[in-house]
Formats: C-alpha cells, sequence, structure tokens
C-alpha cells in the first residue's frame, strides 16, 4: 500500500501520540502557548492601554534599568498630579475664599472674592464699617494662593508642564490677574506663567510648558536653554504656587479652575520605556500579541481555504476552468508579491482587514497547486468511481472523497503559512502601511525605525518586536514541520 | 461497422428474456497531440479501446467477457455503466436506452446497476469505516436520511455476503481487514441498493487464490438465489468456465466469439480462444508445458492491424485476413465467432 501514503486515515489520538513524541513540535507549541496567553489575558498584563500616550518622556528607557544601569540610578519615573479642590491648599487668603464645586460630574477650583463695598452700601452693612475706615485709596488687591507640594527625587527631567483650564466670572469694572509659580526647596521662585483680565472671561486652557519660548523668554532664557534642569535642579520638596488677585468689583468675582494636571514625565518607564509619544511599549508588544496571531490565523485560514477550494474544483473538473485558473495562479505567483501588496495597501487604505484580505489574496496560489495536482490523482482513484457509479455528484465527490484525503497536506501547509502572513504584515506594517490605530509588532518596529530608535540606540524598543516575530514565527515552522512529518511521510527526509 | 445483431438468434436460447442489449458500442480516447501535431493535420490519433462491440445479457444470467490485458473489457463494462462516456453505439437495460439518460435519469438507474471493482485496497476511500462505505450508495440515492437508518440495509447487505455478525464489521477501516473481506464488503456495497445487474470487473484478480473460490461461489449463489444478472470481466477463463453461463472472448477491442460455456470451451472455434485455452494451465505432471501460445505483442489499440486484428499472431492466417475483417457469425445456434476459416 506504498502508494496510498498521504491517504492512510489517521485519528486524532493517534496523531497526538506521534506528536508528542517529537521535542521541536512540542517547543513550537508551548511557544505558540505562550503567545495565545498574552494575547487572550492582554489586559491583566498590563496597566495601560495601548492607545495611551504621554506616559512617560520620548523614548524613555524601562524601568528596571534603576537598578542595573548607574547612569539610570535616579532618573525620573513619571510624576502625573492632578489638582482638584482637595489637592490644592490654600496658603494665602484675602478677601477670598477656595471653593469646591462640581460642574458635569467634574470637581472644580473656585476662588471667590468678595465684591467691593460701595458708600451706599456701607451705610447699611454693619459689618463692612471697620473696613471703610481703613479704605485706601488705590483698591487693594484681595490676594489667594493655593500650593501643592511635590517632593522630586530624581535627576533633573527635560521638560515639565501644567495644564488647565480657566475662566473668570465678575463684573465689569473688575480685575483679575493669575500667576503660576514654582518655589524650590532653596526657596527660589520660577514665576512661570501669568494671565490678567477684567471682567468675565470664557473658559480658556492653559498650557505651561517648559519647552515654551515664552516661558523661556518670562524666566530671563534664551531659546536654547532648558528651563526643566534649572527648576528642578535638587531633590526635595517643590512647591506649585497658583495665585489669583483680584481688584473686585460690585459683584464677586469667580475665578474656575478646572482639570489641573501637573506632569513631569520620566527618563524611565514601565517594563519596556516608551515610544516617541509617550506610550508604553510593553503594552504595544502584548496587544501586538493579539493583532499578529489574529491576522496570522485569519490570513493563512483564508488563503488556505481559497487555495483548497480552487485546487479541488480546477483538479476535479479540469477543462477550461482548470486551464483559466491555473493560469491566474501563474500570473499571481509571476507577480513579486511585497511590491503589489504596498501598491494596493496604499490604494484600498491602512485597515487590518484590507491587510487580512491582501496578505490572502497572494498567499493562496502554492496551495490552490498543490491541492490541484493531489486531486487529478485523487480522482482517478477506484473509490470515487466507485461513488459515482453509485450515483454521486461532482460536488459530493468533492466534498466526501477529495477533501478529506487533501486536508492533511493541507493542513501542514496552514500551519506553515501563519508565519509568512505574520512576517508579510509585519513588512507592511515597518512600510509604513499598516493599521495606525492598532499596536503591531511592525508597526513598533516602524516607530522605531521612524523616531529615532536607532540612532538613539534604543534597543529596548527595537529588540522586543524583533524577538517576538522571530520566535512566533520559528514556533509555528518547528509544528508545521512536525505535523508535515506525521501527516505527509513522504516529506520526512526532507526536514 | 457491420456488426450482425445477435439479438434475434440469441434471446430464442438460454434464460430468457434480454436484460441489457449493447448493440455496436465504440470507445475511443482521443491521443493528446501537441500544437505542431495539430498544425501539420494528419489523421485524428485515438486509443481504441472498445471498437464496435454487440452483446445481450439474458435476465439472471452470469456472463462472461474474457481477454487478454488491455483488449478493452474493462473500459466495455464502464462505459456500459456510462463510467465513461462512449464515442458512439447503444446500450439498453431493460427498456432504457442508458446512453440516452440525462444525469438525473442516470442517477436512478445507478440503483438498479452496480459495478463491483478489481482491487479492493483501492476501491474504499481509508477514511471512511465499513458502516460508511456501504451506507454511501444509500445516503448518495437518497434512500436514507441519516447513519442509523441505513444500519438494517447494511447488516442485510453484510449478511448476504456471509460477513456475520455484522456488528463486527459495521465500525471497521479498511486498512483493517483482509483483501478477502475487503472484497466481500466491496460486494455488499454493490449488493445494499439491490440491484438487477452488477458489473463484475475482475473481482478477484487481486485476491490469493484460496479466496477467489469464496467470491466466485457468493456471485454464483447471489445469482442463482436472487436472480442478480452478472456480467463477469476477467482475464482468467478458468474462473469465467467455472461460473459463467455464457462466455465472450475479446481481441483488441473487438468480440472475437462468444457462446455457452461449455460449448466454447470445449469447442472453440477462434484461433485466440483456443490459444486463452491452451494457455490455462493444467495441474498434470504429465503434460509438457502450455499449449499453443500466441507468438509476438499485442499490438497497439492506437493503429490496430488492418483486416483480421489477430492476423500478425495468428498461427493460420491467409492473405484474405490482412485486407478482410470477419464479422461475428453464428457457427451454430447460440455460438459465434469471427474468423475467416473457423467455419471451415
Amino acid at each position: 500500500m506504498s502508494k496510498s501514503n498521504t491517504q492512510t486515515g489517521i485519528s486524532a489520538p493517534t496523531f497526538w501520540e506521534q506528536y508528542r513524541r517529537k521535542p521541536l513540535g512540542m517547543v513550537g507549541l508551548s511557544i505558540v502557548a505562550v503567545y495565545v496567553f498574552v494575547a487572550i489575558f492582554a489586559p491583566f498584563l498590563t496597566p495601560y492601554n495601548p492607545k495611551q500616550i504621554l506616559l512617560a518622556d520620548r523614548i524613555a528607557a524601562p524601568i528596571w534599568f534603576r537598578s542595573v544601569l548607574p547612569k539610570y540610578d535616579d532618573a525620573p519615573s513619571t510624576v502625573r498630579i492632578t489638582l482638584g479642590p482637595d489637592e490644592w491648599a490654600v496658603s494665602e487668603a484675602t478677601g477670598g475664599k477656595l471653593v469646591a464645586e462640581e460642574l458635569e460630574g467634574t470637581a472644580v477650583s473656585v476662588i471667590e472674592f468678595e465684591p467691593v463695598l460701595k458708600d451706599e452700601d456701607v451705610s447699611e452693612g454693619e459689618a463692612g464699617l471697620l473696613e471703610i475706615e481703613e479704605y485706601p485709596e488705590e483698591p487693594e488687591k484681595s490676594v489667594v494662593e493655593l500650593s501643592h507640594v511635590v517632593s522630586y527625587n530624581c535627576s533633573p527631567p527635560k521638560t515639565f508642564g501644567l495644564t488647565f483650564n480657566y475662566w473668570v466670572d465678575a463684573s465689569s469694572d473688575s480685575k483679575t490677574e493669575l500667576e503660576f509659580v514654582i518655589e524650590t526647596p532653596e526657596g527660589k521662585q520660577y514665576n512661570l506663567w501669568g494671565k490678567s483680565c477684567s471682567g468675565t472671561l470664557g473658559s480658556q486652557p492653559a498650557r505651561i510648558d517648559s519647552r515654551d519660548l515664552t516661558l523661556k523668554q518670562r524666566l530671563g532664557l534664551t531659546i536654547f536653554d532648558d528651563p526643566a534642569p534649572r527648576v528642578f535642579s535638587s531633590k526635595g520638596d517643590y512647591r506649585l504656587l497658583l495665585t489669583a488677585r483680584s481688584i473686585p468689583g460690585e459683584e464677586p468675582t469667580r475665578v474656575y479652575i478646572s482639570n489641573a494636571e501637573f506632569y513631569i514625565p520620566g527618563n524611565v518607564h514601565g517594563l519596556l520605556g516608551a515610544d516617541h509619544m509617550g506610550a508604553d511599549l510593553w503594552t504595544q508588544l502584548i496587544y501586538g500579541t493579539r493583532i499578529s496571531l489574529s491576522i496570522g490565523l485569519s490570513a493563512a485560514g483564508i488563503s488556505v481555504a481559497v487555495g483548497t477550494a480552487v485546487g479541488i474544483i480546477c483538479g476535479y473538473l479540469g477543462g477550461v476552468v482548470d486551464e483559466f485558473m491555473m493560469r491566474v495562479v501563474d500570473v499571481l505567483m509571476a507577480i513579486p508579491t511585497l511590491p503589489i501588496l504596498i501598491i494596493l495597501g496604499a490604494i484600498l487604505g491602512k485597515s487590518v482587514w484590507n491587510i487580512v484580505l491582501l496578505i490572502s489574496a497572494f498567499a493562496w496560489m502554492g496551495t490552490a497547486r498543490l491541492v490541484r495536482s493531489q486531486t487529478l490523482s485523487l480522482r482517478e482513484r477506484v473509490f470515487v468511481e466507485s461513488a459515482k457509479a453509485s450515483g454521486a455528484s461532482d460536488a459530493y465527490v468533492m466534498l466526501i472523497h477529495i477533501l478529506p484525503n487533501v486536508l492533511p497536506l493541507v493542513f501542514a501547509g496552514m500551519v506553515l503559512r501563519i508565519p509568512a502572513a505574520i512576517l508579510t504584515e509585519a513588512s507592511l506594517s515597518f512600510l509604513g502601511l499598516g493599521d495606525p490605530r492598532v499596536a503591531t509588532w511592525g508597526r513598533m518596529l516602524h516607530n522605531a525605525r521612524g523616531f529615532g530608535a536607532f540612532t538613539t540606540l534604543a534597543w529596548w524598543w527595537l529588540v522586543p518586536p524583533g524577538l517576538a516575530i522571530t520566535f512566533l514565527s520559528l514556533a509555528f515552522v518547528f509544528i508545521g514541520n512536525t505535523v508535515n512529518e506525521i501527516l505527509n511521510p513522504r516529506y520526512r527526509e526532507r526536514s | 461497422m457491420g456488426a450482425v445483431r445477435a439479438t434475434d438468434q440469441e434471446r430464442s436460447v438460454g434464460h430468457g428474456e434480454v436484460i441489457l442489449d449493447v448493440e455496436n458500442l465504440v470507445k475511443h480516447f482521443p491521443l493528446r497531440r501537441g500544437i505542431a501535431q495539430s498544425l501539420r493535420g494528419g489523421p485524428e490519433l485515438a486509443v481504441k479501446a472498445v471498437d464496435g462491440v454487440s452483446f445481450n445479457v439474458k435476465k439472471g444470467e452470469l456472463f462472461g467477457v474474457v481477454g487478454e490485458s488491455g483488449c478493452g473489457k474493462t473500459t466495455m463494462g464502464r462505459t456500459i455503466l456510462r463510467l465513461l462516456e462512449p464515442t458512439a453505439g447503444r446500450v439498453t437495460f431493460e427498456d432504457i436506452e442508458v446512453t440516452a439518460l440525462s444525469a438525473e435519469q442516470l442517477k436512478q438507474l445507478r440503483t438498479r446497476m452496480q459495478i463491483i471493482f478489481q482491487d479492493p485496497y483501492e476501491s474504499m476511500n481509508p477514511r471512511l469505516d465499513v458502516h460508511r462505505i456501504i451506507a454511501e450508495p444509500l445516503r448518495i440515492q437518497g434512500m436514507v436520511s441519516n447513519s442509523k437508518d441505513a444500519i438494517p440495509y447494511i447488516e442485510k447487505a453484510l449478511e448476504d455476503v456471509e460477513m456475520t455478525p455484522p456488528e463486527e464489521y459495521l465500525y471497521r477501516y479498511p486498512h483493517e481487514l483482509s483483501g478477502g473481506q475487503r472484497q466481500r464488503i466491496a460486494v455488499a456495497r454493490a449488493l445494499v441498493l439491490d440491484p438487477e445487474f452488477i458489473v463484475a470487473d475482475e473481482p478477484v484478480s487481486m485476491l490469493d487464490v484460496s479466496i477467489r473460490g469464496e467470491i466466485l461461489n457468493l456471485m454464483l449463489n447471489l445469482s442463482r438465489e436472487r436472480g442478480v444478472t452478472f456480467l463477469y470481466i476477467t482475464h482468467d477463463l478458468a474462473t469465467a468456465r467455472h461460473i459463467c453461463d455464457r462466455i465472450a472472448v475479446m481481441y483488441l477491442g473487438k468480440m472475437v466469439e462468444k457462446g455457452p460455456t461449455d460449448n466454447l470451451v470445449k469447442h472453440p472455434l477462434h484461433p485466440y480462444t483456443r490459444a486463452l485455452i491452451g494457455a490455462v494451465f493444467v495441474p498434470d505432471p504429465k503434460r509438457k508445458g502450455f499449449g499453443k501460445v500466441l507468438k509476438g505483442e499485442v499490438p497497439s489499440p492506437v493503429d490496430p492491424p488492418s483486416g483480421c486484428r489477430l492476423h500478425p499472431r495468428c498461427p493460420i492466417a491467409q492473405d484474405i485476413c490482412k485486407e478482410v475483417e470477419p464479422e461475428l457469425v453464428p457457427a451454430d445456434d447460440n455460438h459465434m465467432v469471427a474468423c475467416h476459416f473457423a467455419l471451415g
């Protein structure tokens, strides 16, 4: 029975029994199992999601560098403080106070200044009498100073920043000033930002960034100086001071401050550092497993399904259909895949499913040829004629007699096609044709190349995705070869 | 072809009613030609596997077709069942013209005509078990809707081929069975649709001699007890003689002689038949070698010899044999022969 090597039925338990004894196959299987585990439990393996940016400074190093490399001994990790009414301490309050309010679900700090007492009011208001006696010629400013202490115990950062929104609700005769100052542990004050207005002011964003030119000028620095290392030059408790001064009008002046966020991006971050946008690389790597596995499996699945269908139909029916499809296969095989994928990828747009379809569209031909040749010999087998003698239709013969007999061949081919699909996807993403919304390994490498990982030798950015691709591909190759060895013994000598 | 219509002479004798009538059946396999050859023109070349064969089979009869390998007997069997499309000619099964049926009508007819193949190792899908192999014709024909319904049919078929108890074999795979068992399964599969007519294409040639008798007797019993008609195709005249009612001898796509078994074996008229009979091994120590063996090789069926196809090998060939093709003519009541010199 030498001629029916590939057609001998092999049951699942027998297959496993044989597979178990192949060390390489088992290694491949365990590696894939790890990847699958990572892909499934990705959300539990990282605190971030792959779309979060500004988690750290650009190209931040892994946090464990601190304990390994002396250079990173006291490298700053990210400081991010949200300052609401509860966080602010009132360090000075003249003629005003801090009130917590809730607007649309978020806590807003409100600095409320009392209105000026006019002459008419004075006669009526008993409480104000004392003040009127000392009423100065120039209206004295009411002041409320909010402060928050940040202890900073690392080497100087590269940048820092504070963002918040503010708006002022006041009568038109009032004047209001806002000011942001950082006080160093030595008591030196850096006045970083100021804003004044009269009357009511609509919602304004305040973006204080140490890299800002006006900020540098305000501090009397040149544009080439870096404020951050000067401000945070020593270790200790820094005070963030947000001061509001007001010459109140007839009505109470209210200064609203919301969503204040103080941020010192860290030079070290997470398990694998951060990319150029300050996104977590470990998170990208983990979520990349999901994408790579699903792209690999679905592209391989689709291409093998198409190839099998085409191969069986062509091989079994023959004639014009066969001739035509085989010429199509020849043409598609002659086209260099990557260039055409680049062009089509650019035309069709960057989405993961486009990539899957493109990869499958150019990967089914090999399977089709293999299956066709197998079908050509299978259709001449007597059991096919026997089925026909009982009245079987072509579809019946193809499904019941041909398909099960080509499946072992196809199955091993499919496993080997997965790494090919993963690599193709990585290549496309690396060339910038991947889906920009999705973190994949190829995209990580693309970013690493485009945003300076090579020049800064940020190997923690380059190496992990490369290794991830290598090991996953290798694992599938191990599995594929082992499956081939068992199901298609004719190929045994090759491996 | 000026083949004589055998029907009229033969209908009167033997078992009676004709179940299968084959008339001038031709099956040519065209050879592929290269582009250059096609442009150069010239005659279309074809393997003339079956080249004008006429005969009939009567109900309940065991009809043997004997010939060397390559003489076209297997092709003929398959063309009769329209597993191969005939090039020309007519096959009539009872009142149905098989050669004119549509695919759908043919499917219905398949419940009445079945085939047993030569190689029991090849004729079963190794991925199916006995149950599914035998149930397949039932399922294709829509006679059962699920595998449970098929079990009574399968058990009966297995009992018919003396594989008892049936349950023991139901879920075995072909590779777990011996050659003889496999061929029984093949017979059971052919029987499960309860056909009236079965083409048995060398059903015992791949089997051990010890098992051949069992399968042959099985066919004989089926024929005698259930009235199944067999077209028994074989290269082995001895087995045909053992079970057949009538035998036809084929040479290079043509029928050269046919007649009742005893008559044909005891008084062979055609030199080719004589040679075949002479080639049968007789277990007699006193006899030396074989009888007269034909010289030379079988000529190519692409370009068969002119006139009588046997003439290059025939011991009694004359000039007329090279030019005139002898027709199949009755020698006596139901014995027919195609030879210029057979009738004296």
